[in-house]
């Protein structure tokens, strides 16, 4: 479903991603794992055709990203990016009417998981608030990608527990999901395989049970071992 | 697209109301403080007129850089529209705070001073003014859009680039414009006419080069559409 | 909410919950389906599909295209022997990292029973 080869994205000055080649298959959840400044959220971005690569290619179901692929990718990103004049409800409305997969079932459960204020603004919510929302608004859809970029991060842990009871009741099974994070527990049980990027490499990826059943430790306690060299 | 207009026109409302109210709020100032009532008008017109061009040019930079100056770009690129539904509905939006500018500038000394007419203007040549001066300030607007966009391309320097640009166009239009004016030279002029029993004025301004930059303009937010889906967040 | 440890494959974990479930009693209709059982244990339903699938090829259970999966009767008996048989063990195995003599756990195991 997704597949990068020697995808490699250089900043001034800064070398985000290294000669990443990796195959994720469809319908399979991964946990993109990393320090900050990894490249996750790059990663990410590229698969949205927000950025460009500067070398290398990267393919969602087989075409490069851009305003076709967004039909069935949903994006969560990490900072605040509704527009804050909308309310709630009006926000939801215009942007539910841009995708063909918005699923009213799903996003009625979703508001009641997540709590979402109909009738506040988007600016008077509060951090976490605004990040329920940004999640609601791509998982009530039927999108073949999901890519979340640390949607638990700077959370207050109402949030936290709420987007993660949001994540466990929405997945069917056969979507394709990226989660990316650098805090890996309680959410580790949710991932099919992990990538382990370290300084814009893919350091590992693994499938998450056969990790677990190698080295006989939790992926957080992986993460730790990993990243403290 | 309709549905990201009506976004654009919300997002732009705060300006919306502030070019009303200003334009409004001379226009009254005009009329307690004048005698001639019509003239006065004429006068504000030109006074804020040229703060227009300048707030043109600034506006049609500042809706595309707000987007990404607020984050909201990710939404707008998390969406599967086209370039050119961006760029279309942006410039639309900038073009409407135009006509409302010049409409109320022209349109409301008009209805004030309708009993006495002082200068004789029909309806019909306000209409006409209105048309013709938004439209000639709207020409403007393609330049910035072109030249922030390219900016915006390029992965690095975006300011100087967008400068660049923005300076590069111009030339090549100075110098393409002849060429251009040629293949509408066969295209009548407006003419505005004033005649009262004092004043008889009629003015026939040539349209070859506002059709010639309207053709340059429309290449601009062509190239700016295609490039807009390429830029980078 | 269910915690598993992070440490040991998830979809064996899940297993052992099955085959617990089933030597119970609780599955005696027809299983939950992949869904049912991921929401329950918050979990990711491909892990719960792995499990399920292991299950078939241990012959435990059995799916029905259409029906979901079915506990396959014949193999709860063994099933129940060999729950049984890994509690048991893991007892053993505790008493013995006692370190006492096989006599002196008589001893106290005699005296315990009540």
């Amino acid at each position: 479903m997704i597949e990068a080869i020697e995808l490699t994205k250089i900043y001034p000055g800064v070398e985000a991603l290294s000669d990443v080649t990796l195959e994720i298959k469809k319908g399979s959840f991964v946990g993109l794992v990393g320090p900050n400044g990894s490249g996750k959220s790059t990663f990410l971005k590229l698969l949205m055709g927000m950025l460009r690569p500067t070398s290398g290619t990267v393919t969602i179901d087989y075409r490069k990203p851009g305003w076709k692929t967004r039909k069935f990718t949903a994006y969560v990103p990490e900072i605040d990016t509704l527009y804050s004049w909308m309310r709630v409800e009006e926000c939801i409305g215009w942007y539910s009417s841009y995708f063909n997969d918005w699923n009213k079932k799903k996003a009625e459960m979703l508001q009641s998981v997540l709590g979402i204020k109909r009738f506040r603004k988007v600016g008077e919510l509060s951090r976490g608030f605004r990040a329920r929302l940004r999640l609601f608004l791509a998982l009530s859809r039927d999108a073949k990608v999901f890519l979340l970029d640390e949607p638990l991060s700077g959370i207050d842990p109402a949030s936290r527990e709420r987007i993660e009871e949001a994540i466990v009741k929405s997945l069917e099974g056969n979507e394709t999901v990226i989660f990316s994070t650098h805090i890996v527990k309680e959410v580790e049980k949710l991932f099919d395989s992990v990538i382990f990027l370290k300084e814009g490499a893919v350091f590992l990826h693994r499938d998450a049970d056969e990790l677990r059943a190698e080295y006989g430790k939790g992926i957080e306690e992986i993460f730790r071992e990993v990243y403290n060299e | 697209m309709n549905n990201l207009f009506v976004k654009e026109l919300r997002d732009e409302m705060g300006w919306i109301i502030g070019i009303a109210g200003f334009v409004l709020g001379v226009n009254l100032l005009m009329y307690l403080f004048s005698g001639n009532r019509f003239i006065s008008s004429s006068v504000s017109l030109a006074i804020t007129s040229t703060p227009m061009y300048l707030y043109v040019f600034l506006k049609s930079i500042g809706v595309f850089k707000d987007e990404w100056d607020r984050n909201t770009i990710y939404t707008l690129f998390s969406l599967p529209i086209r370039g050119y539904e961006i760029v279309l509905t942006k410039i639309g939006v900038v073009v409407l705070e135009v006509f409302l500018y010049y409409t109320l500038a022209l349109f409301v000394p008009y209805i004030l001073t309708l009993p006495e007419n002082p200068l004789g203007i029909s309806l019909y040549e306000v209409i006409k003014m209105i048309v013709f001066f938004s439209m000639t300030a709207s020409l403007i607007i393609p330049f910035p859009v072109f030249a922030y966009i390219v900016g915006r391309y390029s992965p690095k320097l975006k300011g100087l680039v967008t400068f660049g640009v923005l300076a590069g166009t111009g030339i090549l239009y100075g110098k393409i414009l002849p060429l251009l004016r040629q293949i509408f030279s066969t295209v009548p002029g407006v003419t505005i006419s004033i005649h009262t029993t004092e004043i008889e004025i009629s003015k026939t301004l040539p349209l070859d080069w506002f059709f010639a930059t309207l053709l340059f303009g429309l290449i601009l937010v062509y190239i700016s559409s295609l490039l807009i889906e390429k830029v980078e967040v | 909410m269910y915690n598993f440890r992070m440490d040991r494959p998830i979809y064996i974990q899940i297993m052992e919950l099955v085959k617990r479930r089933i030597v119970r009693g609780e599955y005696a209709g027809s299983l939950p389906t992949v869904r049912e059982l991921a929401l329950e244990l918050e979990v990711n339903p491909n892990t719960v599909a792995r499990a399920y699938r292991e299950l078939e090829r241990e012959g435990i259970i059995r799916a029905r295209v259409g029906s979901g999966s079915f506990v396959n009767e014949e193999k709860v008996e063994e099933l129940k022997k060999e729950l049984v048989k890994e509690a048991f063990e893991e007892f053993l195995l505790s008493l013995k990292e006692l370190g006492l003599e096989k006599e002196k756990i008589k001893e106290i195991l005699e005296g315990l029973y009540d």
